[in-house]
């Protein structure tokens, strides 16, 4: 036993070096075989290669078939063993058995590359993920890219690498390997964004980041990017002329990021503070994603060469602005007039355990630090210098309703009464930034007013030829409007904020999607300035965040993002040449992230028939996914698709659950929110056997269902192929769609747990928007829409039925909780703790009923509703949870009959009467 | 001695010697003169030459070299075609293998350096001409013909640089043939050019030009490739080796390798 | 003159040393080259790498092939991967008799060969037209990541007894 072992090693150890499994020569049969001349007929070395001529490579003049070569060298790539029984994938060839990583197996086999994943390599090959020469035959000529400094010495010591100029496509560094997930998984020649939605790719979480943070800053407002089409910047998108078509579009399309500013006259307390929050907004509020234009190395100081005094210049430039903003300005109209009111309500209403009404779960203010795991996640700005910004009597109009200020926030209104937005709004007043206060701007310089004005009245027709002239005309308020007018233009405030006279004003930045993909750009035209002269970057090291780099995309990007006007560094230009990207105060994390997103922007398309199968399910659920994130839904409720697809945020906390559902209900979170009825007992100890149970029942292992779906194997998943699993029962299974459809548009409406303080705001959605969040829940859990047909309502109970169901639904006081009004009357009175029971017949599907009378807590983590039905593994049958000493027995202690009576009789609670004489039969 | 003598005598008195060197050893004036003008290969040459004129610090060889390295560049070329196709998708492909996996993966280097020497040693094989005076009468005419030949070197250098299909070879050979749309009446922004009219129909236009013959088309594009292949590899060869013969042949009518006449 | 007096010293067949090993080491050197000139040639005509479809080749789990003979992988490597009751094997697709291509006709459970008609079993035997012998069958197992891997390289004739092999099926029940 030990000797097979051991032989069993040592061939591991020889396949390991040599290759995999390669019958062993002596050195001299192996020498005759690779002798040259003699080496055409069993040669031991050969060449291994896959051959994709769907797959091309772009030559400019042709698509040329792929042709990868790696596995001559990478000989034990795409070895695994597959467990027969799990389908569990292990490499064959890893760190432990093989020293030389040349050999070694790919780390995600279950993914890449083997015959059993997804994009095997004789499916897929290699450069198409990770881009390089694939018929290179060496290491240099196949173009790896290091990833880090200490890489690219190691491989210049032991490969003499070298950059190659040859080939267009160099190997994509390791850490934005995931760059290339989006060639297939999204569309990149469609800009349109009903056309190609995908704005998430499965298993790529650093994308997604990147991605979002694109979403986040803004970026498309100056920089035409893939899938963003702004409404205003993208006039295509009101001149699509298929009216739905024309509504999925705009359903998907990005807003512009900032606030709109058509009434900021109204909003702001004065010209001076905006000067100072536009001069500089991370004085005020250091989290606003408001990147930072002036006091950037690149524009303060003076300039001794060409003697422009930047500070002054940029100073005036901001006056401008400001006085165009102003005089841009509409009125508000406000409805009611403020009534005061007191803080220290205001301050319970924002954030306290007992009655707040929820807005944490966006903003945060400095009294209510943010717990780890607990609800919110920044969405919102921070709120703890407002009351600097805004007044009480602005903020009192907004929180009654953000919408009639500005048509298109995504702040909801959350039906706050009077005297609640009172209180709220005397609350955030109070939030003030003292020192900021007191800090005074520094006046226009009249000259220097006079002086950019003619700069701008050049490019103006109105002027006639003589700029000077037409500005000495100007009164000196129009001048500095002359002024702002041409900063805006310059600065590109219209790419995240509405403003009046630049409703048709186009982007201003470098195009880095579509058929410019900056994915696809020559390094070579890229300038960099003296980022590669270690004087200079030593010179230029600590006022200007200068960096030495290599001559490649990702690090140019990176210090790009990181510092924005870095390439002006020791170079002589002229005011209007200048770099004007804002600094958006990146991480490095972010930045690396972006990257990623950027280098996926690439020319060309894949073969559509090589592209991942989407079907209409996934498409309207990832529709649904990301309306979620523009209202910031999440802020709130957790969904396990955002789990897997975000593993490094937040949300890796919190516990996961196929629904969306109130942070209330979380167990790790905020458990002293005692809006929730207190425990019935014995549910905590139910809940893991339960669990167990429901696995048991269905075939699952437990510890699948502790993975989230993407994880768990193949083997699983061809079992299990729709998500009926029950940790992943989602919203979409749980209620019917027109209910969901109504609940969304007017939640108060709908008075589902009326008595909470903590609410389900009304949201500005527009139609296509809610339809988008309907269509999507169900298609996420596969349920059919629009139309539903007998499954969405049980079947009533016939008179004679009636009887027995009452009297088991009265003898496992259900009404202690549930309160069912017209229903059922007797007992103790309904204490108001959980959902109106009445509701059923029009909110929920009877077989989501069903499930959760089985396990609530497999369904509903956390939740207080007791499991009645205990699991009893000896007889391997639900027990009747009558009590052995009741008066009386029910369907004869059957558990299955049972639980479908009380289906039946809770959706009987609210189903309309029948019309008198309607032929019931 | 005397069998290796006597076998040696009976190679020479069998059938087979005697139908391929009709003549005696080349001990005689007689039959040495025989000897170079009876083969194929030698008749092109001069019978007699001064020993002056074959020195090398007066030749250089270069004639020599460079027919040397012509036979040179046919083999290699030869080969290089068993690899190669002159198709959009595949000529950059095939270069790089022939690099980096086609057998003796030095037969495109042989190719190109020596291609490289051969116009060096065309160039410095005229100057020596020049500088010589072996241009005068009676050899203006072959002087003419190596005009010709140092052409159709360049010729099969400039239609061979656009087969590797790389950025380069494009762009050169754009550039290149932009020549040729200012050849006077032939080339479309040449002068004259816009003498050749019907009524105001321009007859010589991009897609009638010179350059478009020899792009075929007005672009380079791939039947570019196909139309430099074939010129590369056919017909100025074709060409060459005529005028070659001519040349060499004409060395030995006008005086024989050049000295003072 | 001395070039007179070595011509005829020629002219008589007498060489001396010096000249004969200066003259063979020429001609041994001429020799040496043109050969590994030739032999250089010779090799150059051997590819190091093709873009046939590649002679081993992977046909999914065992459990996918259905009943019978599957023309699924014929167009792209070749062979047919039949299974019966017992085992999956692989039959190359190519005549025994001039080596054409058959078609299989699930009509009648033949191959047909359209050149000259020769017919065979679904298990690759001959019965009709002139084919000599019964179809090859290719290498096939099991491979560590439990798809099938079909090996064109190693042939197995019938009449050879060579059928009875395991490596040149994969045994279904086992």
């Amino acid at each position: 036993m030990a000797a097979r072992e051991a032989r069993a090693g040592r061939l591991l150890e020889i396949a390991g070096v040599a290759g995999a499994r390669r019958k062993i020569d002596s050195w001299i049969a192996k020498g005759l075989r690779d002798a040259p001349l003699l080496d055409f007929v069993a040669p031991v070395t050969k060449i291994a290669q896959t051959v994709h001529p769907d797959l091309t490579v772009d030559y400019n003049f042709a698509q040329v078939q792929r042709v990868d070569r790696c596995m001559t060298c990478h000989t034990g790539i795409d070895k695994v063993k597959v467990d027969p029984e799990t389908g569990e994938v292990t490499p064959l060839f890893t760190a432990e058995n093989t020293p030389e990583k040349v050999f070694r197996t790919h780390p995600r086999p279950e993914l890449f590359v083997s015959s059993v994943s997804k994009h095997s390599v004789g499916q897929v090959g290699c450069t198409v993920c990770h881009d390089g020469q694939g018929w290179g035959l060496s290491f240099n000529d196949a173009y790896h890219t290091p990833d880090t400094p200490e890489k690219e010495a190691e491989w210049k010591e032991k490969h003499h690498w070298h950059r190659g100029e040859s080939w267009t496509f160099p190997m994509l560094p390791l850490n934005h390997v995931e760059a290339s997930c989006a060639k297939c998984h999204r569309d990149p020649a469609a800009t349109r964004p009903a056309d190609s939605f995908a704005k998430e790719i499965p298993m790529a979480p650093k994308w997604n980041r990147g991605q979002r943070l694109v979403e986040e800053k803004g970026c498309f407002g100056c920089h035409k990017l893939d899938g963003y089409a702004v409404p205003g910047l993208d006039k295509w998108l009101g001149e699509i002329p298929h009216a739905d078509e024309k509504a999925a579009a705009l359903a998907t399309a990005a807003r512009k990021t900032g606030p709109h500013l058509g009434r900021i006259a109204s909003k702001w307390k004065s010209e001076g503070d905006a000067w100072k929050w536009i001069w500089n907004p991370q004085a005020l509020r250091p989290t606003t994603s408001m990147p930072r234009f002036f006091g950037q190395p690149n524009n303060s100081g003076s300039d001794p060469l060409t003697g422009v005094d930047y500070d002054l210049r940029t100073r005036t430039e901001v006056w401008g602005i400001t006085a165009y903003l102003w005089d841009a300005s509409e009125p508000w109209e406000r409805p009611t007039p403020r009534i005061e009111g007191n803080a220290e309500n205001g301050k319970a209403l924002f954030g306290s355990a007992e009655s707040g009404v929820g807005c944490l779960a966006c903003h945060s203010v400095k009294d209510f630090p943010r717990p780890e795991g607990g609800p919110g996640n920044g969405f919102g700005p921070d709120l703890s210098t407002v009351g600097s910004k805004v007044g009480r009597d602005w903020l009192f109009h907004w929180l009654r309703n953000p919408s009639d200020y500005w048509h298109g926030t995504r702040m909801p209104s959350l039906r706050l009464t009077v005297a609640e937005a009172a209180d709220l709004a005397a609350y955030l007043e109070t939030l003030k930034d003292e020192a900021w206060e007191k800090d005074q701007p520094p006046p226009p310089v009249e000259g220097m007013v006079r002086d950019l004005a003619i700069e701008a009245a050049r490019l103006l027709p109105e002027a006639g030829g003589d700029p000077s002239a037409f500005v000495e005309r100007l009164s000196p308020r129009d001048r500095l409007k002359v002024v702002g007018k041409r900063a805006i233009t310059k600065y590109s405030c219209f790419g995240c904020h509405e403003i009046r006279g630049f409703e048709k004003a186009d982007r201003i930045g470098t195009q880095l999607g579509g058929n410019e993909g900056w994915g696809s750009k020559d390094v070579d035209r890229l300038d960099f300035g003296l980022m590669k002269d270690p004087a200079a970057v030593a010179t230029y090291a600590e006022k200007w965040g200068a960096r030495l780099l290599p001559h490649r995309k990702p690090e140019w990007a990176n210090l790009k993002l990181l510092n924005p006007r870095v390439f002006d560094a020791g170079v002589t230009k002229q005011p209007h040449e200048k770099l004007l990207m804002p600094n958006f105060h990146f991480t490095e994390d972010e930045a690396d992230a972006v990257v990623t997103y950027l280098m996926s922007l690439q020319v060309g398309e894949v073969a559509p028939k090589r592209r991942p199968i989407r079907g209409p399910e996934d498409v309207a659920a990832e529709r649904m996914r990301w309306v979620a994130r523009q209202y910031n839904c999440y802020g709130c409720h957790t969904m396990a698709q955002e789990r897997v697809v975000l593993p490094d945020q937040t949300r890796e906390t919190r516990p996961r659950g196929g629904d969306i559902r109130p942070w209330i209900l979380d167990e790790d979170g905020y458990e002293n929110r005692d809006a929730w009825p207190p425990t019935l007992g014995g549910e905590s100890s139910l809940v893991p056997a339960a669990r167990d149970r429901v696995a048991e029942e269905r075939g699952i292992r437990l510890a699948e269902l502790a993975k989230p779906p993407a994880e768990r194997s193949k083997h699983e998943r061809v079992r299990h192929p729709h998500p009926r699993d029950v940790a992943e029962v989602g919203e979409g299974f749980k209620v019917q769609a027109s209910w969901l459809f109504r609940f969304l548009r007017d939640p108060g409406e709908m008075g589902l747990r009326y008595w909470l303080k903590v609410r389900m705001p009304t949201f500005p959605y527009s139609e296509a928007e809610l339809n988008a969040l309907v269509h999507g829940f169900a298609a996420a859990d596969r349920v059919p829409f629009p139309f539903e047909f007998g499954e969405a309502k049980a079947a009533p109970l016939s008179d004679g039925e009636k009887e027995e169901a009452k009297a088991f639904f009265q003898s496992l006081e259900c009404a202690k909780c549930h309160p069912t009004k017209g229903g059922v009357q007797e007992g103790p009175p309904p204490s108001a703790f959980a959902p109106d029971l009445n509701l059923t017949f029009d909110r929920l599907r009877p077989d989501w009923v069903r499930l959760w009378l089985r396990n609530p807590g497999a369904v509903q983590k956390g939740t207080k509703m007791p499991a009645f039905w205990a699991w009893d593994p000896e007889k391997g049958a639900l027990l009747s949870p009558t009590p052995e000493d009741a008066p009386r027995r029910f369907y004869g202690d059957d558990a299955e009959k049972q639980m479908e009576a009380l289906v039946r009789y809770v959706f009987d609670l609210g189903r309309p009467k029948a019309p008198a004489g309607g032929g019931t039969k | 001695m005397s069998i290796l003598k006597k076998t040696g005598e009976e190679i020479r008195k069998s059938q087979v010697w005697r139908s391929i060197f009709r003549h005696g050893p080349p001990t005689t004036h007689r039959n040495r003169a025989m000897a170079v003008a009876s083969n194929v290969f030698l008749h092109l040459h001069p019978v007699k030459t001064r020993t002056s004129g074959v020195r090398m610090s007066y030749t250089w060889c270069m004639g020599g070299i460079t027919f040397f390295l012509f036979l040179a560049l046919t083999v290699t070329g030869i080969l290089l075609m068993f690899y190669y196709h002159p198709t959009a998708d595949k000529a950059f492909n095939d270069i790089v293998s022939l690099r980096q996996d086609t057998p003796l993966g030095i037969m495109r280097e042989l190719h190109r350096w020596g291609a490289h020497a051969m116009v060096l040693s065309v160039w410095l094989h005229m100057y020596r001409v020049f500088m010589t005076g072996s241009y005068k009468p009676p050899r203006e005419f072959n002087w003419n013909v190596g005009v010709v030949l140092l052409l159709l070197t360049l010729l099969l250098s400039f239609t061979g640089y656009l087969l590797p299909w790389d950025q380069l070879a494009i762009w050169a050979v754009t550039v290149g043939t932009n020549m040729a749309r200012a050849h006077p009446v032939i080339g479309h922004e040449g002068p004259g050019a816009e003498l050749l009219k019907i009524g105001d129909i321009s007859l010589v236009t991009a897609g009638s030009d010179i350059r478009f013959a020899l792009l075929s088309g007005r672009f380079v594009g791939e039947a570019t490739l196909l139309r430099f292949y074939v010129l590369h590899c056919i017909a100025i060869p074709f060409a060459a080796v005529i005028l070659m013969a001519v040349h060499f042949w004409r060395v030995r009518k006008d005086g024989g390798i050049s000295g003072p006449m | 003159m001395a070039e007179d007096g070595k011509a005829a010293e020629a002219a008589e067949g007498g060489i001396d040393r010096r000249s004969a090993l200066s003259l063979a080491a020429g001609w041994a050197a001429f020799v040496g080259a043109t050969a590994a000139m030739g032999a250089g040639v010779v090799r150059f005509l051997f590819p190091n790498v093709t873009f046939e479809p590649p002679q081993q080749f992977k046909v999914g789990f065992p459990a996918t092939i259905a009943m019978g003979v599957s023309e699924t992988y014929k167009s792209e490597y070749g062979v047919w991967i039949c299974r019966n009751d017992e085992q999956i094997y692989a039959l190359i697709a190519v005549c025994t008799h001039l080596g054409c291509t058959p078609n299989w006709l699930s009509g009648e459970s033949k191959f047909k060969c359209p050149c000259h008609g020769s017919g065979f079993y679904a298990s690759g035997v001959n019965f009709e037209g002139p084919a000599p012998r019964p179809l090859e069958r290719a290498a096939i197992k099991i491979d560590d990541d439990g798809q099938l891997l079909v090996d064109k390289n190693r042939k197995f004739l019938f009449e050879a007894g060579q059928w009875e092999d395991p490596a040149s099926f994969v045994s279904f029940r086992a």
